[in-house]
This record gives structure tokens, C-alpha cells and sequence, in this order.
């Protein structure tokens, strides 16, 4: 009997219980590397990462999963006559998403289906749980993809780093965003616009950086969940989850889990908001 | 000089102009140290010696020529490269000549002294609250000495004479005029660079001044304080004669107020000469047309009338839609604001206000649609805003009057937005930061209820001293405390041409270790005068 599939890359950074609760949840791995050594981003924390990438003072890298890693987990499933969803973290922070499609096509194009999340962490779990809700509910595969794209279109997602650097030498961010300048110390506030780092404001100091997101995300009244994650910054991030509590106190603030790929983009003092409006 | 009695040509003017430049070369440090606050700031006798400058180039620039023609050129050359708010008014002195100058080959005496009679016009007119004790008193007081002695049907040079003597007269009551000055014991510095002019122009004509001359040997000084807005021009300057007319000069002034600045309506007997610079040269003679009949039309763009002359660093070049264009004062501040995404840096400042023309040449080299000027100090506004004036739509101002302000304004700034979001959020993020300076009081002074010895230590804010010490350390550690609020999480320090770097993190640390909660950051800005420029955030 045909079922449908999920499958998520590591940005997610969906909880192990997930992993468990669901036998129709696959994950595939993005690698990080510093120097001449490599990891799969489950296999080092974000405290390694920074701490690998000073000692041995090289940029980290990431790159996406192996088309072999998604062979894997795709080829039986297909072979099974299995429906596949596979959700990735947003294409314009890692090629991830051409990389499912390419395998997709060369295998089942009408079977695997390929949801760009347009955001990471909390969001592609958040959009995760709908798939595996959706399936377990006995919804047809192209109706669930329908309703993943609704939930995506009405996520947001807002950055704070402490410096560009990561992002830039990442090339994560380019353009005239890159042109600012880093002699004065500056806080870009960021968020990603159709899945791309954009520059949403400048400023510079924390508090006014954390203002000025908090305001962006007012925009927005009615709020289905808000996920807050942060790398090495645990401070701040609890000080704005409790401010945004204050603001929706019936709305859900969860944490969001940033993995060592993101954090090899972000840098440490990252914190990042992901939210996602009613619909 | 005696054959120069009956006429005065264009070769008199030039050499009025030239020589009256030699003089202020002299005398101008002298004019500037006529300042009552104890912070070289926009200094009046470097304003007025630029200003001009720009006349004397403008007046060479042409071999020979009648005095019509180098009055005008005289005027053109002082509006474009006027400097400050004295620089401003001076322009509009040679605006007044030249309009009594007009059209002339030669010039009776007096017809030149009446023409310097519609100086002070101009000048008066120039100033919308014209405030007494200033450079316009005494340009009062010349017009009046002129006034007499062209009755008198004296020559040229006895009309100058005559005209200087009586500016002296109203030079000394100035400080009666304006208690400011009275307190520090000074005279008006504009003033005071108006009676150097004529004195100038006098010797240029081979005649010299040794009548009774004011010395005031005070080390005290006179600021310009007029805070009074300038009239400002529009692009075009339109002439137009009406012969035959039938309306009342005032009908005209009333009706043609609201269309334009600078206006002068001269009657004769059923004839009108008009004379406005407006946005709508087409709308002001469609008006004239209907009073009477229209000749000599004149309709110039003023714009175009600039000489080239400038310091402008240009940066980026790529094709952008909007350039930022920033004044700074001192090499560091100007990297640190090509660093942040300022397109053009223009040098000047405290005491080296960039007249107009920088501001056009800059428009005029640049490849942007639009531009946004940050004049980041308050004697550099009313130029950036007759830039704005001139140039209409492209230009933007964000008001900056310091260089905290300016990097504020240029931190929020994003070439991909539209202009109109950019002025928005760039003003908005101006009263998000205090700016303040420690400097070293160049001279005793009084201020407000304060006596500052000359060698101490001074923390400033827009030109109010609020601290002093005996050393750059007290000064600045009291100024950071005086200005910090609790919601504050950073101070930058620039630290200008006359503190070391390793003098400047020593200075920076002992504020650190005071507030150790606040995060201090040190970067020179090899500003003059300033040893630290201090912005808290």
C-alpha cells in the first residue's frame, strides 16, 4: 500500500522524538567543513564548529547533502511505489533544493515532490509537522504540497548576527548589502525575502537591532506559532522570547534549534525569529 | 587715481576686487579671532576671504570688459561660491552692485555708490530677520555714508572713504546692539570683514584709508549669529523690462512674491524693471505681458554659472541610483564615510564651510540620478539647501549638523530603497544619537554665565559649553557622564588630528573602566580643533 514520505534536510534540525514518533520521517545531512575536515551537520555543534574554525582559523563551509544521500532514502521508497515529499531548507542559503530536485527528476519527477521551505530551524519543522499531519490524515500528496506552499508564502523570517562576515564570506549575501561598511561596528537586521538574506534595516547597537525586529513582526497580528533560535547567545534570545510572549501571549513561542550549517553562515550571537501567520 | 574721478570702468571694478582680496588675505585670521565662543567655528574671516576669492578669480576671468559686465560676473562668481552665512550675505552685496552696475561700460561715481547702495539692499533683503548688531548694521551705515557723499557730488574714492568712515561708526555700536557681543567684548567679525572690503577696494582705486579705525586688541570675538534663514535662490534669474505699464509697484511686488526670490521691482516713470529668481521664468513674463510690454527679457540659469575649483573625493563609480554626498572634516572621518557608503566625500567642516559650487561640481561629475547631501554641520545647511534650491528635485537634504549625526544618517541608508524612504529613515535616525566634542578653549571666554580660561579643556554641544577640565581626560570622562542615559549601550570616539592614537586609547580606556557596562569604540577621525568627537548611542 502506497505511502506518503517525508524527507527533510539537516537545517531542520527536527528533535530525535520526531525521528521516532514518525517511521515516514527521513532526514539527509548537510556537511560542514573547516579546512580539510568534514562533518555532517548532526555531527558537531555549533560550540565545536566555532571553536574547530578558531583553532585551526579557517572559514567554515558547508555543502549540500550528497545527490548519493538522497538516493538512499528516495530509490527504495520510489521502488516501493511510495509518494516522497522531500522539504529543504530555503534556496537561497544552500543549494540543497536543487540538489533533491535534480535527484527527484532523475528518479520519479511525478512521485517526489520538492517543497522549498523558504526559511530553516523551526520553520521547515513547523512546515514538517503539517506534511506528517496531512499524511497521517490521509490527505492526497499534491493537496498537502498545496497547503505546505500556503504555510510557507505566510512564514517570515528575521536574522539578527552580530557581524556580516560569516554571511559574506559564506556568499550568502552579496550585492549592495555587502557594500556597507564594517568600520563602524553596524548591526544589519536581516530577514529573508522569497528564501534570500536581505538587509531589512541597519543599526547600531543590540537593543535597537532587537527593536527593530520585534516592530517588523508586529506587522503581523495573528500568528499560528513564533520560533526563536539563537547560536551562542542564550541571554539575549530568552530576553526577546519573553518580549515577544508579552506581545502574543497566546501564541506559542518555541524554540527553534539552529544547526552547525547555519551557524557556519550566521556566527555566533545569531539570533534568529521565524514566524508564521494564521491562515 | 585722480583720472578715475570723473568714471569708474570695469578695469577699476577688477582691480577693486583684486586688491580688496590682497587686503583680506591680511587681515582675515584677525576677523576670525573675533569670535565670542572659544571653538574656531565657521569662521567668519575664512567665509568672507573665500567668498571672495571666487569674485577675484570670477573678475579675472575676463581681460577686459565694462563694469556692467564685471559686476555681474562679480555676483555670479560670490553666489556660487559663497561660504557660510557672512560668505551669503557678501554674495548678495555684489548681487546689489550688479544690479546698479547693469549694462554699463562705465559708471559715474555716483552711480557706483549708489550700486553699493543696492548692496545693502540686497544684503537686508537677503536676511528674512534681518538682526541689528550684525553685518548688517554696518552695511547700513555704509549705505548711509555713501548716501550722503554721492550728494555731496564727491568722486569715487571720497564716496568710499566716506562710506568706510561711517561703517566704523556703526562697527563700535554693535556690541550696544547685541549683548552677545557686548559680553565678550568684541565687535561684529562680519562687520568688521565688510569695513576690510571696501577698505580694499579703496586701495585698489590707489586711494587709502587713514581715517579713525577701531582696534580692538581682544582675543574675544564676535560669532555670527544669525539664525536667521537667507533668502534662497531659484534656478532662474529673469529680467524682464515692462514699458508702459499701468500697475503700482507694490501690485507687482504682491503678485510676484509668491513665484519666485530675490525680487527687485525698480519703477521710472511708465516703465518697470522686474528682476526674480524663480523655479517659473515662463509664468513670471505670461504675468508681466498682461501689465504692459515686455523687452529686454533676461532669463538666465544661474547654475550654469559656476567656475570650477574644488576638492571632491570621488569614490564608487558604478552606476547607482542615489549617491551620498557627506562633508567631513579630517581624513579619517571622510574613510570612515566612503567606508559606510558616502559616494562623494566633500572636505571642509568647523572652519572650512564648502561653498555651493562644491556641491554642484560634485552633482555634475557624478553618475547618480539623485543625490542626498549630508552637510554634517549647521554653517553648511543653508548652502546644502540653495544646492537643493538650484538643482530642484535630485537633490535631498538630510539635515546633519554634526558628524555623529551624518554616520547615523548613513548607517541607515540602502541604495536599494527609494529616495524619498531613504531621507526618511536617515532624518529619523538623527535625534537617535548624542553628539558632543571635548576640545581645548583657544581663548578666554565668557559663555552664557561660564568663564572659560584659554587652555582648559572644554566638553561642547552645538557650540554650548557644557564641562571643563584641566586635562582632555576630565573634560571628556565629564562630558560622557553629562550626556549618557540609561537606555544607551555604545559610544564611539573619533579622535581628531591632535591626539595620538595610543593618546586616544588611553583617553578611550579610562572612560571604559568608568562605565563598564557601555561598550566604547575608538576610531580617528583626524578632525582640526576636536580631540575627540563623541557619539553616544
Amino acid at each position: 500500500m502506497s505511502e506518503i514520505h517525508i524527507v527533510v534536510d539537516s537545517c531542520a534540525q527536527v528533535s530525535r522524538e520526531m525521528i521516532e514518533m514518525y517511521p515516514n520521517l527521513h532526514t539527509v545531512s548537510l556537511k560542514v567543513r573547516i579546512g580539510d575536515k568534514e562533518w555532517a551537520e548532526e555531527n558537531l555543534s555549533t560550540a565545536e564548529l566555532f571553536a574547530n574554525a578558531k583553532e585551526m582559523k579557517r572559514h567554515p563551509q558547508t555543502s549540500q547533502p550528497a545527490p548519493g544521500d538522497f538516493i538512499a532514502i528516495c530509490k527504495p521508497l520510489v521502488d516501493e511505489g511510495n509518494d516522497i515529499i522531500i522539504i529543504t531548507v530555503s534556496g537561497g542559503l544552500s543549494g540543497t533544493v536543487q540538489g533533491a530536485r535534480t535527484v527527484a527528476n532523475s528518479l520519479d519527477g511525478k512521485r517526489i515532490h520538492v517543497v522549498d521551505s523558504g526559511t530553516a530551524s523551526i520553520g521547515m519543522v513547523q512546515v514538517t509537522k503539517a506534511a506528517l499531519e496531512m499524511a497521517a490524515a490521509g490527505m492526497k500528496v499534491l493537496e498537502i504540497v498545496t497547503k505546505l506552499e500556503a504555510m510557507i508564502k505566510a512564514t517570515h523570517t528575521f536574522i539578527l548576527v552580530d557581524t556580516l562576515e560569516y554571511l559574506y564570506k559564506g556568499g550568502r549575501i552579496g550585492g549592495a548589502a555587502a557594500l556597507f561598511g564594517t568600520i563602524l561596528q553596524i548591526r544589519p537586521v536581516l530577514h529573508l525575502v522569497e528564501g534570500k538574506v536581505a538587509v531589512l534595516d541597519k543599526v547600531r547597537t543590540k537593543q535597537r537591532a532587537i527593536t527593530r525586529i520585534l516592530e517588523e513582526v508586529q506587522k503581523y497580528p495573528n500568528l499560528e506559532y513564533i520560533g526563536i533560535g539563537m547560536v551562542e547567545a542564550p541571554a539575549e534570545g530568552e530576553k526577546i522570547a519573553a518580549r515577544l510572549q508579552e506581545l502574543y501571549p497566546n501564541t506559542s513561542i518555541l524554540p527553534a534549534a539552529i544547526g552547525s550549517a547555519l551557524g557556519a553562515h550566521l556566527g555566533e550571537g545569531m539570533i534568529g525569529i521565524v514566524i508564521q501567520e494564521k491562515i | 587715481m585722480q583720472e578715475t574721478i570723473g568714471w569708474v570702468t570695469g578695469n577699476d571694478f577688477r582691480n577693486m576686487i583684486l586688491r580688496s582680496y590682497q587686503t583680506f588675505k591680511r587681515e582675515h585670521e584677525y576677523i576670525n579671532s573675533l569670535n565670542v565662543f572659544p571653538v574656531p567655528d565657521g569662521d567668519t574671516g575664512t567665509n568672507m576671504l573665500l567668498t571672495l576669492g571666487a569674485v577675484a578669480r570670477g573678475v579675472s576671468a575676463v581681460s577686459d570688459g565694462g563694469i556692467g559686465q564685471l559686476s555681474k560676473l562679480a555676483a555670479d562668481s560670490a553666489i556660487m561660491g559663497a561660504r557660510g552665512n557672512s560668505g551669503v550675505i557678501l554674495s548678495q552685496i555684489f548681487r546689489g552692485i550688479a544690479r546698479g552696475l547693469g549694462g554699463k561700460e562705465r559708471a559715474t561715481s555716483s552711480e557706483v555708490g549708489k550700486a553699493f547702495q543696492y548692496g545693502v539692499l540686497y544684503a537686508y533683503r537677503a536676511v528674512s530677520k534681518p538682526v541689528e548688531g550684525t553685518i548688517l548694521t554696518v552695511a547700513k551705515g555704509i549705505a548711509k555714508g555713501a548716501h550722503r557723499a554721492v550728494r555731496e557730488g564727491l568722486a569715487f574714492v571720497d564716496i568710499l572713504t566716506q562710506a568706510i568712515e561711517a561703517g566704523e561708526v556703526e562697527l563700535k555700536k554693535t556690541p550696544d546692539l547685541l549683548p552677545i557681543l557686548k559680553a565678550a567684548g568684541v565687535v561684529d567679525a562680519g562687520g568688521k570683514g565688510l569695513i576690510v572690503f571696501l577698505t580694499g577696494c579703496l586701495e585698489g582705486l590707489g586711494g587709502e584709508y587713514t581715517g579713525p579705525k577701531e582696534d580692538f586688541t581682544s582675543t574675544l570675538k564676535a560669532v555670527t549669529t544669525e539664525e536667521s534663514k537667507v533668502d534662497l535662490l531659484h534656478p532662474y534669474c529673469t529680467e524682464v523690462l515692462v514699458k508702459g505699464c499701468n500697475i503700482s509697484v507694490g501690485e507687482v511686488k504682491r503678485q510676484l512674491s509668491n513665484i519666485g526670490d530675490s525680487l527687485v521691482v525698480a519703477a521710472g516713470s511708465n516703465f518697470m524693471k522686474i528682476h526674480i529668481h524663480t523655479a517659473q521664468p515662463g509664468i513670471v513674463l505670461e504675468m508681466a505681458r498682461i501689465w504692459g510690454s515686455l523687452h529686454d527679457i533676461k532669463i538666465d540659469n544661474m547654475a550654469d554659472q559656476h567656475h570650477h575649483r574644488l576638492e571632491i573625493q570621488e569614490t564608487f563609480q558604478e552606476p547607482s541610483n542615489i549617491k551620498i554626498i557627506s562633508v567631513a572634516a579630517g581624513q579619517g572621518l571622510a574613510d570612515i564615510m566612503t567606508e559606510m557608503g558616502a559616494n562623494i566625500v566633500i572636505m571642509g567642516g568647523q572652519t572650512m564651510n564648502p561653498p555651493v559650487e562644491d556641491f554642484i561640481e560634485a552633482v555634475q561629475q557624478g553618475n547618480g540620478e539623485k543625490y542626498i547631501i549630508l552637510p554634517n554641520n549647521k554653517n553648511i545647511i543653508l548652502a546644502a539647501e540653495q544646492v537643493k534650491k538650484m538643482l530642484g528635485d535630485r537633490v535631498e537634504i538630510v539635515p546633519t549638523v554634526n558628524v555623529p549625526q551624518g554616520l547615523a544618517a548613513l548607517v541607515a541608508f540602502d541604495p536599494e530603497l527609494e529616495i524619498d524612504i531613504n531621507v526618511n529613515r536617515m532624518t529619523h535616525r538623527l535625534d537617535q544619537v548624542t553628539a558632543g566634542a571635548v576640545t581645548k578653549a583657544v581663548r578666554d571666554s565668557m559663555v552664557e554665565d561660564r568663564k572659560v580660561a584659554a587652555g582648559k579643556f572644554i566638553g561642547v554641544v552645538d557650540s554650548r559649553v557644557l564641562v571643563d577640565g584641566e586635562d582632555i581626560g576630565t573634560a571628556l570622562l565629564k562630558m560622557v557622564q553629562t550626556l549618557l542615559q540609561p537606555e544607551h549601550e555604545m559610544i564611539s570616539l573619533y579622535y581628531g588630528a591632535n591626539l595620538k592614537e595610543t593618546e586616544a586609547q588611553e583617553l578611550a580606556e579610562k572612560v571604559g573602566e568608568t562605565f563598564s557596562d557601555i561598550e566604547i569604540q575608538v576610531y580617528p577621525g583626524g578632525q582640526p580643533y576636536y580631540h575627540f568627537i563623541i557619539s553616544i548611542e
